[in-house]
């Protein structure tokens, strides 16, 4: 009996090593590991052509292959008969199967090993089971709920994230509701810096420090390689593999304390990255992960694409320049009597911010608090508008006005978490406000 | 000949599979359990489940054209030996002995990797187990990456 592929997809996760068996024109057999077989549809596979180039070259003579895969829960077997179709070197497969690859890779420290030279793709003659007194052990567990509900339930939350009026609001909104549809404990949302070489922290949910501004390199990581190829990327058993912390960016010498440390769980099994792309941009990455094997299944990555998706639409409207005017603030509060002073260190060479000696932020975030702070210091102004930020050549943000937003976002973020003697509040739409328990002093220490 | 490297690795738990092809070079696939070399490695005996392999062991007739790949599962290190079948013949005594005794010390160097008992048994089954002597015609280093598919010695005379 021919059993169909998408009632194995177990089979296609990675976990454990498939069986290639083909033979030359001659009838010599050979037989090779393979990493992974991916699913393609119920009548089709791909292998990744990487370097079994015997397996290529008798596959080229032939056009036959007989794989063995083996069920990541269950460690059943089952042998497909394959005929070759074609080979792809480009195309969503193939970018697919590259970012996998790299993810698992890179968990093995080969990253550069592995490079994927086409994605072939073979017609499933037929799909048999291998027999086995274990065959009743340990059937896959259906997930609790059904799909058409959880399908539902991201419908909802994708609705009510579009819903919501503010890219600030729709952050939460969007991780609560991952947390309380799916029950996915430990979430980030990463957004990416102008130039594309890091993905910042913006909001999170599940970790014991919320670690906003902390960084991942892209390429690193399944956050940094989801983010570069654009694709999404799950990893179902890294019992085997390095630690996510890995792919926390280094930190270059002398710049440790300027490191905010990444959330994570310290043992992951299992992890998802999903990008958040919108106007062909990549605008972030929706991060879960979990201690528990096997947690999210391709369906998860569906559900999560399906959320991420108005939250990269808000993303990107949130960086477009405001067109309403911005509304009439309510006065702001004085300062009170015989509030103590505060110490602001600005290091010109990266932007960072210190508050009475604590780090705070770099970068851009770090380059807009301090020109408010400067102005507030110049003229006692407490209340901007978004749109006066900019235009403000003071700011030197010609290219970051597409994320000036997300910015304000992080930068507002990262002082509550800390708790810091200044705030940022938002009295209304499209404006800002110092809050200030405390006469800033400021010093700027000069590019070295 | 098998080059010392590949021996020096069987004294290890390694997983192993082999290939063989009907008349029509459909190739089939089994899992062996456990390895003997004889006459000073110009032949070698493997141990496999016919009621778990009928196919593969099928094809095993004596001259046939055999693959077989054995990978340590800690480190991916991976070998293919090519050869002829010489015999096939059900696994008793010395050679039942062998076939347990490499079930027994893989299932727990696979249990020791974090591998859970009731994946094992399906890889491991034993019923029915026959020897297959094949002569060893050609080695290849398989291990993932650059080097696999070179072809290993003997070294030159």
């Amino acid at each position: 009996m021919t059993i169909r592929l998408r009632d194995i997809r177990d089979c296609f996760e990675g976990v454990v090593p498939s069986i290639i068996a083909t033979t030359d024109s001659g009838g010599t057999p050979n037989i090779s590991y393979l990493s992974q077989v991916y699913y393609v549809d119920d009548g089709h596979v791909a292998l990744s052509n990487q370097f079994f180039s015997k397996t290529a070259a008798n596959v080229a003579a032939t056009g036959r292959a007989t794989v063995m895969v083996v069920h990541a829960r269950s460690g059943a077997q089952f042998l497909l008969d394959l005929a070759f179709e074609r080979s792809e070197t480009e195309g969503a497969l193939f970018e697919r199967m590259a970012a996998q690859l790299r993810a698992v890779s890179s968990q093995h420290g080969m990253e550069t090993l592995m490079a994927l030279r086409s994605a072939d793709v073979y017609r499933v003659l037929g799909c048999r089971a291998v027999t086995s007194a274990a065959a009743a052990a340990a059937p896959p567990e259906e997930p609790a709920v059904p799909p058409s509900e959880r399908l539902a339930a991201a419908a909802r939350l994708s609705a009510a994230i579009g819903a919501e009026t503010d890219a600030d609001r729709m952050l939460d909104r969007a991780l609560d509701g991952l947390a309380e549809a799916f029950g996915f404990e430990n979430l980030m949302i990463l957004v990416p810096d102008a130039a594309g070489r890091h993905l910042t922290t913006l909001a999170s949910r599940g970790y014991q420090t919320a670690g906003v501004g902390s960084e991942v390199d892209f390429g690193r990581g399944v956050v940094g390689i989801a983010a570069e190829a654009r694709r999404p990327v799950r990893l179902c058993d890294m019992s085997r593999g390095r630690r996510f912390a890995a792919a926390v960016a280094a930190p270059l010498a002398g710049d440790a304390q300027r490191v905010i440390p990444l959330p994570g769980l310290r043992e992951p099994m299992s992890q998802l990255a999903v990008p958040m792309l919108s106007g062909g941009r990549l605008r972030g990455v929706l991060f879960a992960e979990s201690e528990a094997r096997f947690r999210f299944t391709p369906e998860d990555e569906d559900l999560v694409a399906l959320v991420a998706a108005p939250l990269a639409a808000a993303l990107a409207t949130a960086a477009e320049p405001e067109e309403r005017e911005p509304e009439a603030a309510p006065p702001g509060r004085a300062l009170p009597a015989g509030a103590a002073g505060i110490r602001i260190r600005y290091f010109a060479h990266d932007d960072s911010v210190f508050i009475d000696d604590a780090y705070l932020i770099k970068g851009v975030p770090g380059r807009l608090l301090f020109h408010l702070l400067e102005t507030h210091a110049r003229s006692g102004r407490r209340d901007f508008t978004n749109r006066e930020l900019r235009v403000d050549p003071a700011l030197r943000l010609p290219d970051l006005k597409d994320n000036l937003e997300t910015r304000l976002i992080l930068l507002r973020r990262r002082l509550a978490e800390r708790n810091a003697p200044i705030q940022l509040s938002r009295p209304a739409r499209g404006r800002l406000r110092l809050e200030l328990s405390g006469q800033p002093a400021l010093e700027v220490v000069p590019r070295g | 000949m098998i080059p010392d490297a590949l021996s020096a690795l069987l004294e290890n738990p390694v997983m192993m599979v082999m290939a063989t092809r009907d008349a029509a070079l459909r190739p089939a696939i089994a899992r062996a359990l456990g390895c003997h070399l004889v006459e000073d490695g110009r032949a070698m005996d493997i141990f496999v489940s016919r009621a778990q392999w009928p196919d593969a062991v099928a094809n095993c007739a004596p001259g046939a054209p055999i693959a077989f790949t054995f990978c340590r599962p800690s480190d991916y290190r991976t070998f293919q030996v090519k050869g002829a079948v010489v015999e096939i013949a059900a696994a008793a005594g010395p050679d039942a002995d062998r076939a347990e005794a490499y079930r027994g010390a893989m299932a727990a160097e696979l249990m020791a990797l974090g591998v859970p008992p009731h994946q094992i048994e399906h890889w491991l089954r034993a019923g029915d187990v026959v020897r297959i002597r094949f002569l060893t015609h050609e080695s290849f280093a398989q291990t993932p990456g650059p080097g696999a598919g070179a072809r290993m010695g003997p070294e030159p005379a």
